[in-house]
């Protein structure tokens, strides 16, 4: 569009127009203009016979009814305006067309979510187990996103995965970023009016006993079985008769543990071969196909590696289309020995962690000893253990 | 009857303009006069613009005199003024 010369908006909108009027007498050719009402947006006497003006287009032809009335001629230099612009430019209709379907295309799938990310991410729950609980509360790939409710979604997943105590789903645009959080662990809840008998949680040797409340039935150096009532809830009353009380104790006891690990020797691992085969495809929405012979056929028995790449800028917007790739690498399976000592240190490592989620925080290990065994292809590794740790455990009186 | 006029509105302190079309000039600075009533436009150059008011007709001379605005009561003109008088 030629640049605007200074005649207004509304001028620039309804077009513009420049001509020189040239006649014997042009001021006749003014008396005219404003006798019928032309507005002149500008006006400059050139020489004795010319004049220049500028005037709105739409006036173009009362000027010229003017100019004829005062005996002058009109020559038009240029238009402008945006109906200039337009009626230049009408004949790519289709240009036009195509630009407002690509924006009203942007908009719609704008309405739908295309892309789902879970972020910050530190509980145990996998991402996927998060997007398959948000997929059955109604929020996946080609959801409306208008049309749902967060608080819905929040509770329908929560109670699919109760190791989480929050989650919620920002949408930007096209894309929607999950955010969760972890269950931490409710505390222990006393109830004085409970009556609870304190019980052995593990056999052992008991080292201290320390009682809170309730009669104590055993002693410092005896022998305990797991489910033995070490202190009881019925305790006897100063002025006679009994009473029932939630027992309470801290009792101590060397416990002693064995566990055997079985790990195999020998394993199977593919060489290194070449890439593999890979075919390429889309996926429109929810649909995808890849562009092969037979790509609905899956090897059987073969690794398959699928990845996709969603069209999306980060933090802005995503469309629904996604770059598909299926990769089948090759390479033979070969029989492969595994170091016996780098086994042993793993199993090792394996039931020292296994013993040490066994006895809690307050445990301790006093004494621990490995010993390994190998018969054929497996190796066999046993943990023994003698622990001192806090046994006792609460159950229900009677 | 002009002079009747006149007298009228003086006695009732009238604007003389309201009463009769005289041609009225009002000078904004030295860069605009604006002229009402006037009888067309006579002459239209750089230096002067002549128009027609009644009986005689008024000059306005100066430097880069333009026609701003026109229409069949009023019509303006900018630029540099140096003088008005009547003719």
């Amino acid at each position: 569009m030629r640049k605007e010369k200074g005649y207004g908006l509304a001028n620039a909108l309804l077009g513009w127009a420049e001509a020189e009027v040239r006649g014997v007498m042009p001021e006749a050719f003014l008396n005219e203009c404003a006798r019928r009402g032309v507005t002149l947006l500008r006006s400059e006497r050139r020489d004795e016979l010319t004049l220049f003006v500028a005037f709105p287009l739409w006036q173009r032809t009362l000027l010229e009814q003017s100019a004829a009335a005062g005996g002058c001629e009109t020559a038009l230099l240029c238009r402008g305006g945006l109906g200039v612009w337009w009626r230049r430019r009408r004949e790519r209709w289709a240009l036009f067309a195509g630009a407002l379907g690509v924006a009203v295309a942007l908009f719609v799938s704008s309405l739908f979510i295309w892309e789902i990310e879970v972020t910050e991410n530190l509980t145990e729950v996998s991402d996927q187990l998060i997007l398959s609980a948000l997929e059955d509360a109604g929020v996946g790939i080609g959801s409306f996103w208008p049309g749902l409710s967060i608080d819905m979604v929040r509770s329908r997943a929560l109670r699919e995965l109760p190791e989480l105590s929050y989650l919620t789903v920002n949408v930007h645009g096209s894309r929607a970023e999950v955010l969760v959080r972890g269950a931490e662990e409710r505390p222990e809840i006393y109830d004085g009016g409970e009556k609870m008998d304190v019980v052995a949680r593990k056999s052992g040797v008991i080292t201290s006993v320390r009682v809170l409340e309730g009669e104590r039935l055993c002693r410092e150096g005896d022998t305990v079985a797991a489910g033995e009532v070490l202190v009881s809830a019925r305790r006897g009353c100063a002025l006679g008769g009994e009473r029932l009380v939630h027992a309470r104790a801290e009792i101590t006891a060397r416990t002693w543990y064995e566990k055997t690990a079985a790990v195999p020797l020998s394993c199977r691992v593919r060489e290194e071969g070449e890439a593999g085969r890979r075919i390429w495809g889309v996926r429109a929405g929810k649909c995808g196909v890849f562009f092969a012979r037979s790509s609905r056929i899956s090897q059987l028995g073969c690794d398959t590696i699928y990845s996709a790449h969603v069209l999306s800028k980060k933090s802005t917007f995503a469309l629904p289309l996604a770059l598909l790739s299926r990769r089948t690498p090759t390479g033979e399976y070969r029989a492969s020995e595994w170091d016996g000592e780098a086994a042993r240190e793993t199993a090792e490592d394996t039931l020292r962690n296994w013993l040490l989620e066994e006895i809690g925080g307050e445990g301790s290990v006093t004494r621990l000893h490995f010993t390994s065994e190998r018969q054929g292809d497996i190796l066999y590794v046993t943990l023994r253990a003698e622990c001192l740790e806090r046994i006792d455990g609460e159950q229900p009186h009677g | 009857m002009r002079e009747s006029v006149r007298d009228l509105a003086e006695r009732w302190e009238l604007p003389e303009e309201s009463v009769s079309p005289v041609v009225k000039v009002t000078l904004t600075g030295q860069r605009q006069a604006m002229v009402e009533h006037h009888r067309g436009l006579l002459a239209y150059g750089d230096a002067l613009v002549e128009v027609g008011a009644g009986r005689g007709k008024l000059r306005i001379m100066g430097s880069e005199l333009r026609l701003g605005a026109m229409d069949r009561e009023t019509l303006v003109i900018t630029g540099r003024i140096q003088a008005v008088e009547y003719a």
